[in-house]
């Protein structure tokens, strides 16, 4: 590096401190419009296409299909919803492993209400979404209220939610009145785009404007980061807690109802299945876009990425337990690379 | 007497982004004190690091102990060599008592991985000896006063199991240590000069390098300035060594404010306790900086965080024009006009993973807010604004807090208590890490906005503060107020004599509540 950034940068505090000499300190980085593209920032987008291309080379055949894009929106909506959930509590540095028991309580107690009364099927999913935030509050109360760590007591909560979904469904699987008009809140199509696809983007897009641009957003990251200095800049911390608690678990319980729609079954243990998936979304999301910020964009695009490798190796004859491994593996990885990335700021910063 | 123990010639450090050194010369001879001294950013830390083998310097530099010359960037290297390291937070288990601490780093004796306890024991005993402060080795570290905690990592550090210690580096040893304790320290490290210890001493406290120190090397901008005697040398010849150009003397300034009218104070607080305050009753009047001094467990530590809602008090609180309070929330201080500034070393007093922008914007929300969305642009507009203000470097509102000096950490936090336009600002260790310039800057910074009618409360530990900033000071002694010094009478002795006054407890049960602070 030449000297004059070495004048800007190892110096900067010297500057500051002989009161200023005009010198920007600008960052030696390479302009911020380029820095969007680099490795560091979205490399999951070139892991995405270049599996893209991997497969279309392997399996050309079954890969380059309508079939393949369709398959991949619909059935990983239900992911990538229960990733976004987790983006919520997640960025207010909360752990939230009973969001597979939510999802299975959401799909049940829409199949039970569909089942049990006349209500239109709207209002049952609803039904299903108001579920899932008690337990949002459940959660919330064990961790602001009885002050234990997020991952013991979501552990708890989940297996009571977990057998609470077994009791409401006497350990069946609920599919009265699950075809028809409840099926389509997942299948429906606009303009020939699966709707539950639709609502990962519309969900996307309405997580990004809060999280980055409302004082509701910042408040919930600083919570997330340093809860007591938000609490001491006057942040009510534990009402951003419970909040993102019911917000994620609403979400969890919608995710849950669409999984029951597309499914047309609500099971008592559908949702269990997904809690790795959205986890590992939801860290390998971290290190996209924001620099180890979780956010809705990396999380929609982790789980296109678990996605594909999934689809992608079960359509290669993989067996049945390989997209397990690989969402594992993703999980690791994500987690990995956003350590590595801290460590050697940390030591540059001292 | 001369003999050089350690020598680096033209060691150079150059990170993807920056030099951080650049062909730094230094000699340390056997037996002596030698301070290193600069600014923030002047290369201190990275040095060090060079030193202990976690950055591995540039291809050139060169270092040598005993003639003896060193393969630099490699820790088992830097401990074989005698090179020791006891940094600012001395980096022990609180939890653990001095002979597993020793025993963390250095091992345990005993055989096949059995601990010989009263072997490993007898061993701990003879370093915290030869350290020379008597340390029941058993007892949580935790639990230990400050200088004490200092003795066992520095006992820690001294252990020869990997090799006879030759160069002993203290980064800045007293920063944590009340006044009371410093010579306590002071002390020790004589007594191991005198054992023949060469020993590096890293210090922004100018009176204690130039006390302690037999010579000093000037860092600036990375490069070695210059090493001097410091016989004959005073706090301002030194001070303009560092900064690189004259210094306003820091001391009593001409234009402090008479004592101020008495009948219309903007804050008063009356029997405020907490766990170590009782009762303490305070007020701060239009203009005035009050300053409130104490040694570590004298409640000092406590009393900014209690006046602004973050602790849990009982006071009465009256501010003008307002009714009183029994309790204040955080929130409610906050609506008062109670601007609470931390000291940059808190891990509350930012948030290190947001960027400068983010944390000032997070501090006053309607300032960043149009139409319930937040505007990046005005975001940034609104943080440039504080930056060149408060004078802030790198002048980057997207930088994260936590890659900012010391000193500008503090300056960011100061924006962040500032942005609220406050009716009483309330700093604690206003100045812990942060070098003389910016120090200077926060000085004048206080100053000016009392100069405008809004009063500070200064509670520091740092006496140099007191001394720079207020009109009057509170000392606190066991929890209660002592003395009251004004306008001339702060001085430094002053205050040393007034804080060391009417120990109504043993000195013992003061260095243990210190300990616990």
């Amino acid at each position: 590096m030449s000297e004059t950034m070495s004048g800007t940068t190892a110096g900067t505090a010297a500057v500051t401190a002989t009161g200023g000499s005009g010198d920007s300190g600008t960052r030696a980085d390479r302009p911020r419009a380029l820095r969007g593209f680099g490795f560091g920032t979205i490399g999951a987008v070139y892991v995405w296409l270049a599996m893209i291309g991997l497969f279309a080379l392997w399996i050309p055949d079954l890969w380059l299909d309508r079939a393949t894009v369709t398959t991949l929106m619909s059935d990983y909506s239900v992911t990538a919803l229960a990733a976004l959930s987790l983006v919520v509590v997640l960025s207010a540095r909360l752990f939230d492993l009973s969001i597979g028991s939510t999802m299975s309580l959401g799909g049940v107690v829409a199949g039970h209400l569909l089942a049990t009364t006349t209500l239109p099927p709207t209002l049952c999913a609803l039904g299903g979404v108001l579920a899932g935030a008690l337990v949002g509050l459940a959660n919330a109360v064990a961790v602001v209220w009885l002050r234990l760590e997020s991952l013991i007591a979501t552990l708890g909560t989940g297996a009571i939610v977990a057998a609470m979904a077994v009791a409401l469904s006497g350990d069946k699987v609920l599919t009265e009145r699950m075809s028809g008009d409840f099926n389509l809140i997942a299948i429906g199509e606009i303009a020939g785009i699966n709707v539950a696809f639709l609502y990962v983007i519309a969900l996307m897009f309405a997580m990004g404007l809060v999280l980055e641009q409302t004082a509701a957003g910042r408040r919930l990251y600083a919570t997330g980061y340093n809860t007591e200095a938000a609490r001491l800049m006057g942040v009510r911390v534990n009402r951003v807690k419970v909040v993102a608690f019911m917000v994620s678990g609403a979400l969890a319980g919608f995710a849950g109802v669409i999984l029951a729609a597309r499914l047309q079954a609500g099971a008592p243990d559908a949702g269990a299945h997904y809690l790795i998936p959205a986890f590992s979304a939801a860290f390998l999301g971290a290190t996209q876009f924001r620099h180890g910020r979780f956010n809705p964009w990396g999380a929609v695009l982790a789980v296109l990425v678990i996605g594909t490798g999934s689809l992608g190796l079960s359509l290669a004859g993989g067996p049945a337990w390989a997209p397990d491994v690989f969402s594992g593996l993703i999980l690791i990885v994500a987690v990995a690379i956003t350590v590595a990335e801290r460590g050697p700021r940390r030591a540059g910063a001292a | 007497m001369s003999d050089v123990r350690l020598r680096l010639s033209g060691v150079s450090k150059t990170f993807p982004a920056q030099r951080a050194l650049s062909g730094v010369d230094l000699e340390v001879r056997a037996g002596e004190v030698h301070a290193l001294v600069g600014e923030n950013g002047s290369g201190k830390s990275t040095l060090i690091k060079v030193l202990s083998g976690f950055h591995r310097p540039d291809p050139g530099s060169r270092v040598e102990v005993d003639g003896v010359g060193l393969d630099p960037g490699n820790p088992a290297g830097s401990l074989a060599a005698g090179l020791r390291f006891v940094h600012q937070d001395l980096g022990l288990v609180d939890e653990l008592g001095a002979a597993e601490n020793v025993g963390l780093t250095a091992g345990f004796a005993g055989k096949l991985g059995r601990i010989a306890w009263r072997a490993h024991r007898e061993r701990v005993r003879h370093l915290m000896a030869r350290v020379g402060v008597e340390v029941d080795i058993d007892r949580p570290a935790g639990r230990l006063a400050a200088v004490e905690r200092s003795a066992v990592a520095i006992a820690r550090a001294l252990d020869d199991t990997h090799g006879v210690p030759k160069v002993l580096v203290l980064d800045e040893p007293t920063a944590a240590l009340p006044p009371a304790e410093v010579d306590r320290l002071m002390q020790v490290i004589a007594d191991l000069r005198e054992r023949g210890v060469s020993i590096i001493y890293v210090s922004h406290r100018l009176g204690e390098v130039l006390g302690i120190a037999d010579r000093l090397t000037v860092l600036r901008d990375g490069r070695s300035f210059g090493t001097y005697d410091t016989e004959g040398m005073d706090e301002a010849a030194l001070a303009e060594l560092i900064v690189g150009r004259p210094v306003a003397e820091i001391g009593r300034r001409a234009h402090l404010r008479p004592v101020p009218d008495a009948a219309s104070p903007v804050l008063t607080v009356a029997d405020l306790t907490t766990d170590l305050l009782r009762r303490v009753d305070l007020s701060v009047h239009e203009g005035e900086v009050l300053g409130i001094a104490g040694i570590a467990g004298s409640g000092r530590e406590e009393l900014a965080s209690a006046l602004a809602g973050a602790l849990p008090a009982q006071l009465r609180l009256t501010m003008a024009g307002a009714p009183s309070e029994t309790a204040v929330s955080v929130r409610q201080a906050r609506g008062r006009g109670i601007a609470l500034v931390l000291p940059n070393s808190h891990p509350a007093a930012a948030v290190g993973e947001q960027t400068v922008a983010e944390n000032i914007g997070l501090a006053r929300p309607a300032a960043v807010v149009r139409r319930g969305w937040i505007s990046r642009r005005r975001e940034r507009d609104v943080a440039r604004e504080w930056i060149e203000r408060l004078d802030v470097a790198p002048s980057d509102p997207d930088r994260a807090y936590s890659l900012l000096s010391g000193g500008n950490k503090q300056k960011v936090a100061l924006a962040r208590g500032l942005i609220g336009a406050p009716k009483v600002l309330v700093l604690d260790d206003p100045t812990s890490g942060v070098d003389i310039g910016a120090r200077q800057s926060i000085y004048r910074l206080v100053r000016d906005l009392a100069a405008t009618g809004t009063p500070s409360i200064v509670c520091s530990a740092d006496l140099d503060d007191l001394v720079g900033m207020a009109d009057r000071v509170l000392v606190l002694v066991d929890g209660q107020v002592v003395d009251e010094l004004v306008g001339d009478a702060v001085t430094e002795a002053g205050l040393l004599a007034a804080m060391a006054r009417r120990r109504s407890v043993p000195d013992a049960a003061l260095a243990q509540m210190g300990g616990q602070r």
